[in-house]
């Protein structure tokens, strides 16, 4: 599953609506429970739990595509 | 002074004191008795004191009065967050000022059916109009658990500054683990620059 695809499904969007400019401060579909979601299936992909730092990371795509190439 | 004893407390700011509003709700400024009443159901919330980081899993409640101070309109705020519409109190705000300008801040929204529909967004936005047009408030301040994932969903969006992170810095009575914690800030005056308000006069 892309990064796009799994922002997507936590921001409950269709997967065309994400994009480099899909974020925390100005996508109206990333509220705190999308957040949630956000964050959990990251770990879930991963495999592990998100350190603090990695948690705080997570305000747009390119965070999140980041985050699972890195891992 | 020995112990406190005689020890002034400071008058209600008549400024601070004044009620506020939102869009959805009233933020009632309660007294000691009222801001009790309002957060009693916390003291035996797991989640609402893992989260508070409180030292105990659970309170009686007497020893949850005494956790609640003294609200005096100068130093300790709490307020009620009233649905304007439905009546009835879903949530709590605390604020605690220090004397170099400092609020603490803190919010539980108990009614869980709330959750999830911006309620930290429109309160703390409106609890940050209010007291940063205050020339006491210099600076804001808050202190979230790392996995409390909502909170610092809220205080990223408001433009908080994230300013540190403790390891371990918590041991959770309810959990019985250590926790992370993150720290946040907003200067009063980027908050106004930010929402376009005037400075204190």
């Amino acid at each position: 599953m892309s990064a796009a695809t799994l922002l997507a499904e936590a921001l409950n969007v269709p997967s065309a609506e994400v994009d480099g400019s899909t974020s925390l401060s100005d996508t109206a579909a990333w509220d705190s429970l999308a957040h949630f979601r956000l964050v959990l299936a990251v770990e879930e992909k991963l495999g592990r739990k998100l350190d603090p730092v990695e948690i705080v990371s997570l305000v747009d795509l390119a965070a999140v595509e980041g985050l699972l190439n890195r891992s | 002074m020995v112990l406190g004893i005689g020890k002034k407390r400071p008058p209600p700011d008549p400024y601070l004191i004044k009620p506020i509003k939102t869009e959805r709700f009233h933020l009632v400024n309660c007294n000691r008795s009222e801001a009790i009443k309002v957060t009693l159901p916390w003291r035996v919330d797991p989640e609402v004191l893992h989260n508070l980081m409180m030292g105990k899993p659970s309170y009686s409640k007497y020893a949850w009065a005494r956790n609640v101070g003294k609200p005096d309109g100068a130093t300790l705020f709490y307020h009620g967050i009233v649905d304007r519409h439905a009546g009835g109190t879903i949530g709590t705000h605390r604020l605690n000022l220090d004397r170099s300008g400092n609020a603490s801040m803190a919010i539980v929204v108990h009614a869980r059916h709330f959750w999830g529909k911006d309620v930290f967004d429109e309160v703390r936005t409106a609890i940050l109009d209010h007291f940063s047009r205050s020339e006491k408030v210099n600076r804001f301040y808050g202190r979230v658990l790392s996995r409390n994932f909502s909170s610092i969903y809220n205080y990223t969006k408001l433009g908080f500054r994230l300013i540190g992170h403790d390891r371990q810095a918590w041991l959770s009575p309810i959990t019985d683990e250590y926790c992370d914690t993150m720290h946040y800030e907003m200067l009063a005056k980027d908050w106004r620059d930010k929402r376009g308000l005037e400075a204190p006069t």
